[in-house]
């Protein structure tokens, strides 16, 4: 299930919140993605190949988010 | 190296991160625990020890502050902070709790391979703390008890009765006796109740050629074969009585004569007996020489059955995983709340009853996620022995009333004073009783 960070987002008129809430968000995806790749090398090496696929399956995602994060900027951004 | 015993619980709500992080916990051999939620976690960490924790800061349902709160944190490994929203205020508070890091996403993957390689040696540590290299595998009280009391008799000359319900591992328990004792010789087990009872002697104590019809060799019996090993002797209480007066004599003189033999053999043995039966109720129903009883039963170990165990049940059910997994190289995991069934299971055939019903689903499943299915078996077998017996919910006190009654009389050999003292009632009214039964047998 990708990952919805708009489940605890802050009220639309705190604007520091929402910066914050978006930076969490942005670490959060890029984490993912770094890792998913991370994962996914290591499985690839150790002959995982179908669950290698899985995880670059999550690294897609994670940067989905990234994009979609990206493309709602905030004055954070 | 593998320890598949070491356990990584991932809480965080991040789906990707960690799947990722559990793959990465699988590919150094230990198990993963994935939770998105708090109230996930504490069910998966309720009972167990986990080697490591990696904690988000923030959760749908609370803050690592929170998980923290309604765990025993003494009872696990070390716990590090993860976040996305570092700020001063959280790490000060992370500072004052028993948190070993505070990592910031994004983390750089080495970092987190340090913490893994931190929690496998806890695990190891902790490993040969639970199984004492025994083949032994249980973390509840009761085990752990057993497991003490095998390092401490291992190294001494005591015979050993074991008495435990059929599957619950009394041949382990030997073995690892054996294993532990330091004695040189084999560890050789003999089932009394698989070999023909005119069979029985001359497999124990050999026999020589041409004592008997079909001896066309010299046989080295089993207590030769055991010399200064153990010899495991399960279904003790099936060995016929005459036989048990001369192991009674072996075991005082530690001397025997081989079927059809003249001179007697010397053997250094130890014996380990076992039975499925309680003791005590053996000797009265004159299944055990009590005379044997007491010479085997230097120290008596008790194996509690798996239904008293607790998250034992869990432990071993990801064992015996690992090992299919480990056989099939496949890396299948226990489907997600599959503790909670597990642990509300009866396991009437014990662990046996287990390893078979965790195989049947590991070679059914096709997929990553093992749904282990205990079989289903009537409630009225459910764990009775000679001298036990079960209720359940829906039976009527008369019903319960007469399975007491009749088993009761079946273990005083249907003497009817002897069932009106135990049950603490007049031998007139265990005739009434059975005159009621009777009238409404033929009603």
């Amino acid at each position: 299930m990708p990952h919805m960070p708009e489940e605890r987002s802050p009220p639309a008129d705190d604007a520091p919140a929402r910066d914050r809430q978006w930076i969490h968000d942005l670490r959060n995806a890029v984490n993912a993605a770094g890792l998913c790749v991370h994962a996914a090398e290591q499985l690839l090496l150790a002959g995982h190949t179908g669950k290698a696929l899985d995880t670059l399956e999550g690294a897609a995602r994670s940067l989905k988010r990234l994009r979609d994060l990206l493309a709602t900027p905030t004055d954070a951004a | 190296m593998s320890n598949p015993n070491a356990s990584v619980l991932i809480l965080d709500d991040d789906r990707e991160f960690a799947q990722a992080a559990a793959d990465l916990v699988s590919l150094r051999g230990m198990r993963p625990l994935l939770a998105h939620t708090i109230a996930e976690s504490r069910r998966i960490a309720e009972g167990r020890d986990i080697d490591l924790m990696l904690v988000d800061l923030s959760l749908p349902d609370g803050t690592a502050f929170d998980f923290l709160d309604g765990i025993d944190v003494t009872q696990h490994g070390q716990i590090a902070l993860v976040t996305g929203s570092p700020s001063v205020e959280s790490a000060a508070r992370a500072v004052a709790q028993p948190f070993i890091d505070y990592l910031i996403k994004p983390l750089m993957p080495q970092r987190l391979e340090t913490l893994f390689d931190r929690a496998r040696q806890r695990a190891a540590a902790r490993f040969d703390r639970q199984s004492t290299d025994c083949g032994l595998i249980g973390a509840s009280p009761e085990m752990r008890t057993l497991i003490d009391a095998i390092g401490n008799i291992a190294r001494t000359d005591a015979s050993v009765l074991v008495a435990g319900e059929s599957g619950t591992g009394k041949e382990v328990v030997a073995s690892s006796i054996h294993k532990r004792s330091g004695r040189p010789g084999k560890f050789v087990a003999v089932n009394c109740g698989a070999i023909a009872p005119e069979l029985l002697a001359s497999q124990l104590f050999g026999h020589e050629r041409g004592s008997f019809t079909g001896a066309s060799n010299r046989h080295i019996g089993f207590v030769e074969q055991a010399d200064k090993g153990t010899l495991f002797l399960d279904e003790i209480t099936e060995m016929p009585l005459p036989l048990q007066v001369y192991l009674l004599r072996v075991l005082e003189t530690g001397r025997f004569v081989r079927v059809g033999g003249l001179g007697e053999i010397e053997a250094d043995v130890r014996i380990v007996a076992a039975t499925n039966r309680n003791p005590f109720a053996a000797v009265q129903n004159g299944h055990l020489r009590e005379d044997l009883y007491y010479r085997l039963a230097d120290v008596q170990l008790d194996i509690p059955p798996l239904r008293q165990r607790g998250k034992d049940v869990v432990l071993l059910a990801e064992h015996f995983l690992d090992k299919l997994n480990e056989r099939y190289s496949q890396r299948k995991r226990l489907a997600p709340g599959i503790e909670r069934l597990l642990m509300g299971h009866a396991w009437p055939g014990n662990v046996r009853e287990l390893r078979s019903a965790v195989q049947r689903a590991y070679l059914l499943t096709d997929g990553d996620l093992i749904h282990v299915k205990p079989t289903v078996v009537p409630p009225a077998v459910l764990g009775e022995t000679d001298t036990s017996v079960m209720f359940s919910v829906g039976m009527s006190y008369a019903d319960i009333e007469t399975k007491v009654l009749l088993k009761t009389l079946a273990f005083h050999n249907n003497d009817k004073s002897a069932t009106a003292r135990t049950l603490g009632v007049s031998v007139r009214t265990i005739h009434n009783q059975l005159a009621r039964l009777r009238d409404a047998a033929h009603a």
